[in-house]
């Protein structure tokens, strides 16, 4: 038996989106209203796409998709590399998930277990099916991305 | 003083270490830089690190787990938490075990830098 997300849950994955831009570059990103998309679509990811499994009193996933140029930009802001390259675009799309999801703990509770951050390049995101998943599009210095949240209270 | 820094994330490892290199800190000497708990644990017997900075979801050994393993091994060891799970229960857990601090991901330098001195400093 499952429950589906509440408003006031997806309220804790937008709010730790925000939380994320205003903290690591002072700079609010705008952060459109969620909507749900169909069970079963096939939902256009961006360059990369970092996946954090949820268990616990939970079931599913959290997905981060960005484009390149927008992870290049946040690695400079963090002083990380001048000249960023794929591997640290990877590694740095699975630890905003990472973040996303474990700043959404505290609004939701520690029963939202939480995995390592599965990173992949390119990827097309194909939710559970078991019931409609929030996706969340923002902007941030123009360039767009989204998280997709698709869970489920068990 | 020796430092290890333990993240399964490359970037993070790398601004940890740029912060811990701030000329505002007493010598640090970065000793090792470990990406899970296992190899933190074998770090931490190499080289006795004063201070650790710790990230809590990693893979092999989580973090909670691997500062109970550093505390019986160097119990000197001062150990920082940084990591992005940020409701109380994780951070109670953390403390208990063993750890001396907790830093939230995402952090500025600045949050990172008083984390440290404050972990030096006692």
């Amino acid at each position: 038996m499952t429950q589906k997300l509440q408003e006031s849950d997806i309220r804790a994955f937008v709010d730790s989106v925000c939380h994320f831009f205003q903290h690591s570059s002072g700079e609010m990103a705008d952060v459109r209203s969620a909507y749900l998309a169909e069970p079963s679509e096939l939902l256009q990811g961006y360059d990369f796409t970092g996946i954090v499994d949820v268990s616990g009193n939970w079931r599913g996933a959290l997905y981060f998709s960005a484009p390149g140029a927008m992870l290049d930009q946040l690695l400079r802001d963090a002083g990380v590399s001048a000249e960023p390259g794929y591997e640290q675009q990877l590694d740095l799309i699975g630890e905003i998930a990472n973040m996303f999801s474990g700043r959404a703990r505290k609004a939701l509770g520690h029963e939202l277990e939480i995995s390592v951050p599965r990173r992949c390049r390119g990827v097309a995101i194909r939710p559970s099916g078991v019931s409609r998943p929030y996706v969340i599009p923002l902007k941030w210095r123009g360039h767009a991305a989204q998280v997709v949240v698709d869970l489920q209270r068990v | 003083m020796k430092m290890l820094i333990v993240d399964d994330s490359s970037v993070m490892r790398k601004r940890i270490m740029q912060v811990a290199q701030n000329k505002d800190l007493p010598d640090i000497e970065i000793v090792g830089l470990a990406r899970d708990g296992v190899e933190a644990i074998h770090l931490t017997r190499k080289y006795r690190p004063a201070i650790v900075t710790m990230d809590l979801t990693m893979p092999n050994m989580d973090g909670v787990a691997c500062i109970g393993e550093i505390a019986k091994v160097s119990g000197l060891a001062r150990i920082l938490v940084v990591s992005a799970l940020s409701d109380k229960r994780t951070a109670l857990q953390a403390l208990m075990n063993g750890a001396h601090g907790y830093i939230h991901k995402p952090f500025t330098d600045a949050e990172l830098l008083a984390g440290l001195k404050e972990l030096i400093k006692d």
